[in-house]
């Protein structure tokens, strides 16, 4: 078990490693000279670029100027952004509430609109609702997320004037719409995986037992079924946070609302390479911090990989 | 079993609050405002674009809250150290500059009461008025424009408008005479100084400001203008509020004492598609640079109207490599500008807002040539008949045409995020002339390095400025090599109208100087002129008084709400 910790620890530290060197690279990887791309179009001088190499270090060897960035880095100086001059770390630190609400709530929406349709499509195992809602399902993981936030804009902004199309806050009425979007297509994930568990779940023995002693139907369904249906839906929906971030970034591009992935977006259009390796690196850690937790997570429940 | 029961409940938990989310949202909704907005009845006349009805003749004004989508989002906003439109938008409403112009180019008193320059124009008095202060109370003595002034040439300001403005004209002192008394110096004639001090740029902010916020104040900027700073949350808004002790507007404004407006946000919403949404929704009542084809359909419904305004200063123009083959002949030069039908080109990738250009500077432009933007109209046959007389003939039928064996190549170099719209169409135009434009898309940063290498036939440019003097950047002899003169094009007389333009302290002269530049830009086909840059608006009827400033920022001192 410890053994296995260790391990499971060190590839992850690799990895960010890794990532580490290929975020580093990225400024000498543009096209030309980034200080080009730093000073834009008009009345450069030869002086200015080379003030400027000197003062981001560019004229130090490649292992140096890696060495200053890793440690920079690590003592949470991710440099400044070239466009507006605010210290990296602050600018991602400013975005990251909006993202983790927004991945939240869009949670949320999966597993109560999955969760529920999914128990009944199972409870009501083919009939017409079942085939309605693996139809639904089937729609909501077909319809790419840009389509369906468009079409719930036109639906509840323009024509029912129920929810802004515009929303950076954190109100319900500000999060309804983008939680809809990103979280709806997970949610047809959900109610496909809820409900082939739940005819797993209602096919055993025990549930033919608990009927058997006469348990109330809502109570063998909810107390006994749905919780043990539920075991694999959550493990997954942990290994989704990371879709969320990604789906993040359409989403909030989409409603305006602040957020690490626009961040994103809107440094790679700016060619602010700093805020762009910022963000790169940021997200990556996130990225395999997450996948360490649940690889841990699951072998703290499940004894049968420590094996491996 | 406790860990399932914990799951469950986790799940019953995450049901009732995504139950409760959605009834809060139900019943909070009324989020967006009502559209009333939109659909104002006829009664109210919703103004069309170009009339706007005087205050007098609009009851129910009441102020309020007017929220603008804006397409960029500001890298700063102190003045000094802001470079970009988007900046200077927002900063007009917050800060004040010694003195002001009005739309028909008029200098008047801003915070600047009187002025004198000397005999030569290189040193300024200005008398400031006494009765203004600051948003943070300070109040605005001479001590505030010598902090400013000093503040933009100092090292905490790398690279602004501001700062060139200054610096290219050898910035001496800011010294301060008494308390309301201040000079400043420079190393030079700069006639053009009273009306730069006009600018956004050079605008006044609070010494105590400066002082406190250091290398932060570009995220909590202070001046005297009609409103204040609030708030900027990065990527989502900027937030402003009327200044209620403001008393000190322009004489030219339509109206003194504090602004109409309660509180101004600034929604940054990048995407064209969102901005046009959220005004259609009302969550916006003004939208900058709406997608051509929605806003003119928009007018039509009558949901809107459209404000438009022709940027003065240099259009977007492509500069002529005039020392590499084959645009060193100026018959192909002269045949690029006739092979492009301009007024086309401007209607077909911009419908009704796009504004051909004809010459180097636009229209609206202080001391705008006639005669240099008539010297060419689109004539395919005239630009094949110069090419066949500088030797270039389609010999083997393949549309391209060629001599000595090279065909008739143009190269641009280009970052499309500046030119996709229209050089698609440009790119047609030339082809039909028996050109071969060979354009290679890429990073700011890689075109730069291959402009500096030569590698390019053409450079897309525009400037947004009320003179020409930007000519001089782009087309003086002195700024070759990297400096802005693409061109490349060396001529003593170009030269020497450019330079004595840019010091001559006689206005009239100076306009002399600029024609005969204009001129010999245009008969010696230095640029291929394409169209005016616009600033455009989309403007909800209950908006009332919406007029832009001399540069074409929207006035949001004198604009009101109808309830």
């Amino acid at each position: 078990m410890f053994n296995y910790l260790v391990r499971r620890i060190f590839t992850s530290i690799l990895v960010l490693f890794g990532v580490s060197i290929l975020v580093f690279s990225v400024i000498h990887l543009v096209p030309g000279d980034v200080t080009m791309a730093i000073l834009g179009r008009q009345k450069v001088t030869a002086e200015k670029v080379a003030a400027l190499r000197e003062q981001l270090g560019l004229n130090d060897p490649l292992y140096v100027q890696y060495g200053r960035y890793l440690g920079n880095a690590l003592h949470g100086d991710l440099g400044k952004s070239i466009r507006t001059n605010l210290p990296v770390a602050k600018s991602i630190a400013d975005q990251m509430p909006s993202t983790f609400v927004l991945s939240m709530a869009a949670l949320l929406v999966a597993l109560s609109i999955g969760g529920i349709l999914g128990m009944l499509a199972a409870l009501r195992h083919g009939t017409w609702l079942d085939t309605l809602v693996m139809g639904l399902s089937v729609s909501g993981l077909s319809i790419p997320t840009f389509w369906m936030g468009l079409l719930l804009i036109l639906l509840f902004s323009v024509k029912l004037g129920l929810f802004p199309s515009i929303s950076s806050g954190n109100t319900p009425a500000q999060l309804f719409l983008p939680a809809l979007t990103l979280g709806l297509p997970e949610a047809a994930v959900v109610a496909r995986m809820v409900r082939a568990s739940m005819l797993d779940v209602l096919g055993r023995e025990y549930i033919t037992t608990a009927r058997a002693k006469g348990l109330p139907r809502a109570t063998v369904i909810l107390k006994h079924a749905l919780r043990n249906a539920l075991i694999p839906v959550v493990t997954f929906l942990g290994l989704q946070m990371a879709y969320l971030l990604g789906g993040a970034t359409i989403v909030e591009t989409m409603f305006a609302r602040q957020g690490i992935g626009r961040l994103a977006v809107q440094s790679i259009f700016n060619r602010d390479y700093p805020l762009v390796q910022g963000v790169v690196l940021v997200t990556a850690t996130i990225y395999v911090l997450i996948n360490t937790l649940t690889d841990v997570t699951y072998v703290l429940v499940n004894p049968k990989i420590r094996l491996k | 079993m406790l860990k399932a029961r914990s799951l469950w409940s986790l799940f019953a938990l995450l049901a009732i609050a995504s139950l409760a989310l959605a009834a809060c949202g139900q019943a909070t909704t009324p989020a967006p405002q009502p559209p009333a907005a939109t659909e104002a009845p006829a009664a109210t006349a919703a103004p069309t674009a170009t009339e706007i009805p005087a205050p007098t003749a609009t009851p129910d004004l009441n102020g309020g809250e007017l929220t603008i989508g804006v397409s960029v989002e500001p890298e700063t906003l102190d003045p000094g150290d802001a470079v970009y439109v988007q900046e200077q938008f927002i900063l007009q409403s917050l800060f004040d500059s010694l003195l002001s112009i009005s739309t028909d180019g008029e200098l008047h008193p801003g915070l600047a009461t009187q002025w004198e320059p000397n005999a030569d124009y290189s040193e300024f008095t200005f008398t400031l008025r006494q009765d203004v202060t600051f948003h943070d109370g300070t109040p605005f003595k001479a001590d505030a424009v010598k902090a400013s002034f000093d503040h933009i040439v100092s090292d905490a300001v790398l690279e602004s408008g501001g700062k060139s403005l200054l610096q290219d004209h050898k910035y001496v002192e800011t010294s301060v005479v008494d308390d309301y008394t201040v000079k400043v110096k420079f190393g030079g004639s700069y006639p053009l100084f009273l009306r730069d001090a006009a600018r956004q740029w050079l605008a006044i902010s609070s010494p105590a400001a400066l002082e406190k916020y250091g290398a932060d104040y570009g995220r909590n900027p202070v001046g005297t203008g009609p409103f204040k700073f609030v708030q900027w949350d990065a990527q989502s808004q900027i937030v402003i509020e009327r200044n209620p002790d403001y008393n000190w507007a322009p004489e030219f404004a339509s109206h003194a004492g504090p602004a109409y407006l309660d509180k101004v946000t600034f929604r940054i919403l990048p995407e064209a598609a969102t901005r046009l949404t959220a005004f259609e929704t009302g969550e916006i009542l003004l939208a900058s640079e709406p997608p051509a084809l929605d806003a003119v359909a928009m007018v039509d419904a009558g949901k809107a109207s459209l404000q438009n305004f022709a940027q003065p200063g240099i259009p977007a123009i492509l500069m002529i490599n005039a020392t590499k083959a084959p645009t060193d002949d100026i018959n192909v030069r002269k045949a690029m500008i006739l092979a492009v039908n301009q007024d086309e080109l401007a209607k077909t990738a911009f419908q009704s807002l796009g504004l051909p250009a004809h010459s180097v500077i636009s229209p609206s432009t202080w001391a705008y040539d006639e005669k240099a933007a008539s010297l060419y109209s689109y004539n395919l046959d005239e630009a094949k008949k110069l090419l066949e007389t500088a030797g270039w003939v389609d010999a083997n039928g393949d549309g391209i045409r060629e001599k000595n064996g090279e065909n008739l190549t143009i190269d641009w170099p280009d970052n499309p995020a500046w030119s996709e719209a229209f050089n698609e169409l440009l790119i047609g135009y030339l082809a039909n002339a028996g050109f071969d434009v060979q354009y290679r898309s890429m990073d700011d940063g890689a075109a730069y390095e291959e402009l500096l290498a030569g590698n390019y036939t053409l450079v897309y440019m525009y400037w947004t400025r009320p003179d020409p003097s930007p000519l001089r950047y782009l087309f003086h002899s002195e700024n070759g090599n990297g400096g802005g003169a693409w061109t490349n094009f060396v001529n003593a007389d170009l030269d020497a109208a450019l330079a004595d333009a840019d010091t001559n302290i006689d206005e009239a002269a100076r306009k002399a100087d600029y024609a005969t530049a204009q001129n010999i830009i245009m008969e010696n086909a230095l640029v291929l002129p394409m169209f005016s840059v616009n600033t455009s608006y989309l403007v909800a009827p209950a908006v009332q008084g919406f007029a832009f400033d001399m540069e074409g920022y929207p006035q949001l001192y004198d604009i009101n709400l109808t309830k």
